[in-house]
């Protein structure tokens, strides 16, 4: 790790939920899921702005409101084995949520969109990322109807060490 | 002593574990043997631990070239800038100052916190929503 960092140019950031195959096979069945797009730079060290665009297409499912935050977790995996094979448990844990935009889409919108920014304290964590465990930051983007969380996607980035003077 | 034995001295400068990422660390490495090693090493490493286990990273290994039977060698390193340590709900990040006899792997260990106001970060265990 050096002691300063590059500025990255905002760039699609690619979602955690990856696959285009179960979009393409929700969309195939009548039912696509809401499709998100996040502007941002890909690395963002801890203690600067981070800037971010987004868009979200949710077509004909009632949503009420739409969040988008920057969320740091600690994620702890553990391998356990049974008879029946051996399966991965993940733990996620987050540490803090720094909202960036809120939206309410008016009623019978198909889309809402936004931009905001947001610092993430100097005195947090960067990401760290181990075979087991890990330190994740993501932009995550919620939408809701009413009080009943609807979709839910995480944008991963990586946050640097603060620059220091 | 038997032929295996050693004793190993790790010291650091002022007896600091605490740094600022980015920090100068000065010490020096003692050990004591009845033949002198094939070799010795400093390294610079930090674990990652959560419930399923712990993830180990060597961050720098610092050979002591033609170590003698008994000796003491002061050395300076310049710590990384991160990751920070920190302990946190599910984690804890330590960083640790190994020095390494060869062969065997005999060692001595300085357990060390390396971040920002050199002091551990503890994460919020207890986050509210926006």
């Amino acid at each position: 790790m050096s002691a300063t960092h590059t500025v990255l140019s905002p760039r699609a950031l690619k979602p955690a939920s990856g696959s285009g195959v179960a979009r393409w096979f929700r969309a195939l069945v009548g039912r696509p899921a809401p499709r998100a797009q996040v502007i941002a730079p890909t690395q963002v060290p801890l203690g600067a702005e981070l800037a971010v665009s987004w868009r979200l297409d949710f077509g004909r499912r009632s949503i009420t409101n739409v969040t988008v935050a920057l969320v740091g977790s600690e994620v702890a995996r553990q391998r356990l084995s049974a008879r029946t094979g051996i399966s991965i448990v993940t733990e996620t844990h987050p540490f803090v949520t720094l909202e960036i935009d809120r939206q309410m889409p008016d009623h019978g919108a198909r889309e809402a969109h936004g931009r905001g920014a947001v610092r993430a304290p100097a005195a947090l964590v960067p990401t760290v990322t181990g075979r087991l465990n890990e330190i994740a930051w993501a932009v995550v983007i919620e939408a809701a109807h009413q009080a009943e969380l609807v979709w839910r996607d995480e944008f991963p980035l990586v946050a640097l060490p603060a620059v220091r003077p | 002593m038997s032929p295996a034995a050693i004793t190993l001295e790790l010291a650091i400068e002022h007896g600091r574990t605490a740094f600022e990422p980015g920090a100068r660390l000065g010490g020096a490495a003692s050990w004591s043997a009845s033949t002198p090693p094939r070799g010795m090493e400093l390294r610079l490493s930090w674990t990652l631990t959560g419930k399923g286990g712990r993830d180990l990273r060597i961050a720098e290994t610092i050979p002591l070239p033609q170590p003698g039977a008994a000796e003491r060698r002061p050395f300076v390193l310049t710590l990384p800038i991160g990751p920070y340590s920190f302990r946190g709900s599910l984690l804890t990040l330590a960083w640790a100052l190994d020095l390494v006899a060869q062969p065997g792997e005999e060692t001595t260990r300085v357990n060390l916190i390396i971040a920002p106001r050199h002091q551990m970060i503890e994460l919020p265990h207890d986050v509210p929503r926006p």
